[in-house]
């Protein structure tokens, strides 16, 4: 059991054959649904029955790679495996994979209130917020780089967007 | 002789001239600057030229296309950061000629060889489209599903390491593509009851959603990294080694065009593929390869370049798109009421001129940009992605909706954001997710009708498959579905075992 918990190929597998068999099952139910309305041939769920089928056959076949899949080993160092280090870029900060996850949640998060915002507050002042919180969040702390841009980023996005191109926005 | 004429009409149009222009330093950025890239850039510009004339539309998108393309090379070659997919090789032998202080000289080869590349690839588009589309005009309903098919297989073997896995994103994208009402039978499908649903999944926000804001989650996923950016000191390339290696830029562009013209493969693999010839090809190269040596990057830039026609070939004649960004050049299309496919050079001729002299003229802003501009913008392409991110996901927001209007088009590109960041996480990619989602429609009303022809016959299975063209498209689809198995690896694998021992 411990060994499959480290095989992310079979649960891609499992979670493709789950998702697809939903589907199919979705599509027969329609399918049957519809039988004493159109001809079998010409029913809309026809060609989405066909896709769930292959969609099926194709999780099958990802568990069959998933379980012949060595368990992913604990990441060596870049000296082990002799992978080149990207010499010219800064290295990321090491954080857990949870918190990772956490952070690219958060960027959502914001950006669903940034979308219920615009709503209630009006495009200029909920992007001056919403930037100047992403911001903050992506580790930016100069205050007056924040401020700045925070601030004359809605302003250009307006004039550009707006009063130049003519688009309508939020 | 039309062509020529109203293609060189265009050259002398100031106004399309600059729209151009505008496309092409947008392209240049956007291209440069690793966490931006031209499908994103694309799928922004499709909201933003809704309200354009056709032909300014066409001109800016071109710009940004073809010059966005090459300017991959400008991260790849001074922060080791491929600015582009295609520009991965670029990296392998431009970034080790920056470090050795010939970073100025890496951007010259780049430029001046994307530029041979992208008009050779043009050259080709215009030259092959009519024959094209006279073949095209015979297709039937199922070869134009077997078409697609056909496409959606190879995308999916070429755009992720698993096959099982790219052609799994191909359906999703063909599922998505299924919502909304039938086009057949006029019944909603797949709608979940949303009332906002029904008119189908629009592409804008999806694209926005897959390519730009599943961009952002992936950098802040993956931490904050900027790049440091090599010194430029000005040197010369001597016109003698640029005419040397013409002859081996052709033979790369050749590669890219016939990558390019495959659907769903594209920049990435045509470089890889003139790469893995230019290391046969020159014996004695100036460094060894992935040491500096300038032949590769040769190879690497002509190929991918020469793409962008090939690429145009399928889109124009066929509704086919060969890559992610023409699969969101074909909704510009759709934006704007023009209809791509077989009889597109007849109806739409001008716009078919519009497009390629907005490459060609796109070309000539690429020498331009890439010789004098370029050199000059190597601090821009490094801004902090603390900063950059949060402008793009409010680009993103402002793409999202300014199509339609609705604030429910941005909860569909937060949607279609997190699913491409999913995707890509799990080892799916999100380009054949975009193929499927633009061919998928077509797939299934072409489909019902080819059955619905078939049953009709007294021979349903000879009415559906016994023509020349259907059975050619047949047999490449079922080769490509049977070579990307793994017991035909495996078949494979074994022989070359055997062979060699």
């Amino acid at each position: 059991m411990k060994k499959w918990l480290k095989k992310p190929a079979l649960w891609d597998g499992l979670a493709v054959t789950a998702l697809s068999l939903g589907f199919l099952i979705y599509s027969i139910v329609q399918f049957q649904a519809m039988q004493h309305k159109v001809q079998w041939i010409m029913s809309p769920y026809l060609f989405p029955m066909m896709i769930g089928v292959f969609a099926v056959a194709l999780g099958a076949s990802m568990i069959r790679e998933g379980l012949k899949a060595q368990p992913a080993a604990p990441k060596a160092d870049a000296a082990e495996t002799g992978e080149q280090p990207d010499a010219a870029a800064e290295p990321a900060p090491h954080r857990s994979a949870l918190r990772m996850t956490l952070d690219a949640l958060t960027v959502v998060a914001l950006t669903v209130l940034y979308d219920l915002a615009l709503g209630w507050i009006g495009f200029l002042p909920a992007t001056a917020v919403y930037l100047a919180l992403m911001m903050l969040f992506l580790g930016e702390r100069r205050w007056y780089v924040m401020l700045i841009a925070a601030a004359a980023t809605p302003f250009a996005l307006y004039a550009i967007f707006k009063l130049g191109l003519n688009v309508r926005l939020p | 002789m039309d062509m020529l004429q109203g293609v060189f009409s265009l050259f002398a149009d100031p106004r399309f001239i600059l729209y151009v222009l505008i496309g092409s330093v947008a392209g240049l950025f956007v291209g440069a600057i690793p966490g931006l890239s031209v499908s994103m850039a694309t799928a922004l510009l499709v909201s933003i030229t809704y309200t354009w004339q056709t032909s300014d539309a066409l001109a800016t998108v071109m710009g940004v296309y073809v010059v966005g393309v090459f300017s991959g090379a400008l991260s790849a070659i001074l922060i080791n950061i491929p600015g582009a997919p295609s520009s991965v090789v670029t990296t392998l032998d431009g970034y080790p000629m920056a470090k050795r202080g010939e970073a100025w000289k890496a951007l010259k080869y780049a430029t001046i060889y994307s530029f041979v590349g992208s008009v050779f690839g043009l050259v080709v588009m215009a030259l092959l489209a009519r024959p094209i589309t006279d073949i095209a005009l015979q297709f039937q309903p199922m070869d134009y599903f077997l078409l697609a098919f056909f496409g959606l297989a190879t995308v999916g073997g070429l755009t992720t390491k698993s096959f099982t896995k790219g052609l799994f994103s191909a359906l999703i994208g063909i599922v998505l593509s299924l919502v909304g009402m039938d086009s057949v039978m006029g019944t909603p499908r797949l709608t979940l009851g949303l009332q906002n649903l029904k008119a189908g999944i629009p592409t804008v926000p999806a694209l926005v959603g897959l390519f730009g804001f599943a961009e952002v989650l992936s950098v802040v996923y993956d931490g904050i990294r900027d790049g440091k950016v090599s010194s430029l000191g000005q040197q010369n390339v001597p016109t003698r080694t640029i005419l040397r290696e013409l002859p081996r830029s052709l033979y790369y562009s050749v590669i890219g065009t016939l990558v390019g013209a495959l659907p769903g493969a594209g920049g990435p693999v045509a470089s890889f593929l003139a790469y893995g010839q230019a290391k046969k090809l020159v014996r004695k190269p100036s460094r060894p390869f992935g040491e500096g040596a300038y032949e590769g990057l040769v190879a690497s830039e002509s190929a991918n370049n020469a793409c962008i026609g090939g690429a145009l070939i399928p889109m124009l004649t066929l509704a086919i798109p060969g890559d992610a960004v023409t699969a969101i050049i074909l909704s510009v299309f759709t934006i704007h009421g023009l209809k791509p496919g077989p009889t597109f050079l007849r109806t739409g001729a001008a716009h078919f001129y519009e497009i390629l002299a907005g490459g060609l003229i796109g070309c000539v802003f690429l020498l331009l940009l890439g010789l004098l501009v370029a050199p000059r913008i190597s601090r821009i392409i490094n801004v902090p992605k603390r900063i950059l991110m949060p402008i793009v996901a409010v680009l993103c927001v402002i793409g999202a909706y300014a199509c339609n209007k609705r604030m429910f088009d941005v909860g569909l590109m937060i949607f279609f954001g997190v699913l491409g960041f999913v995707l890509r996480r799990r080892g799916f990619s999100s380009a054949p997710v975009t193929l499927g989602l633009v061919l998928g429609g077509m797939m299934d009303s072409n489909f019902r009708r080819a059955m619905s022809l078939a049953s009709t016959s007294a021979n349903p299975l000879a009415t559906a498959f016994w023509r020349p063209i259907t059975m050619v498209l047949l047999v490449l689809t079922i080769l490509t579905l049977v070579t990307n198995t793994p017991a035909w690896k495996k078949w494979r694998a074994r022989r070359r075992a055997k062979a060699a021992s």
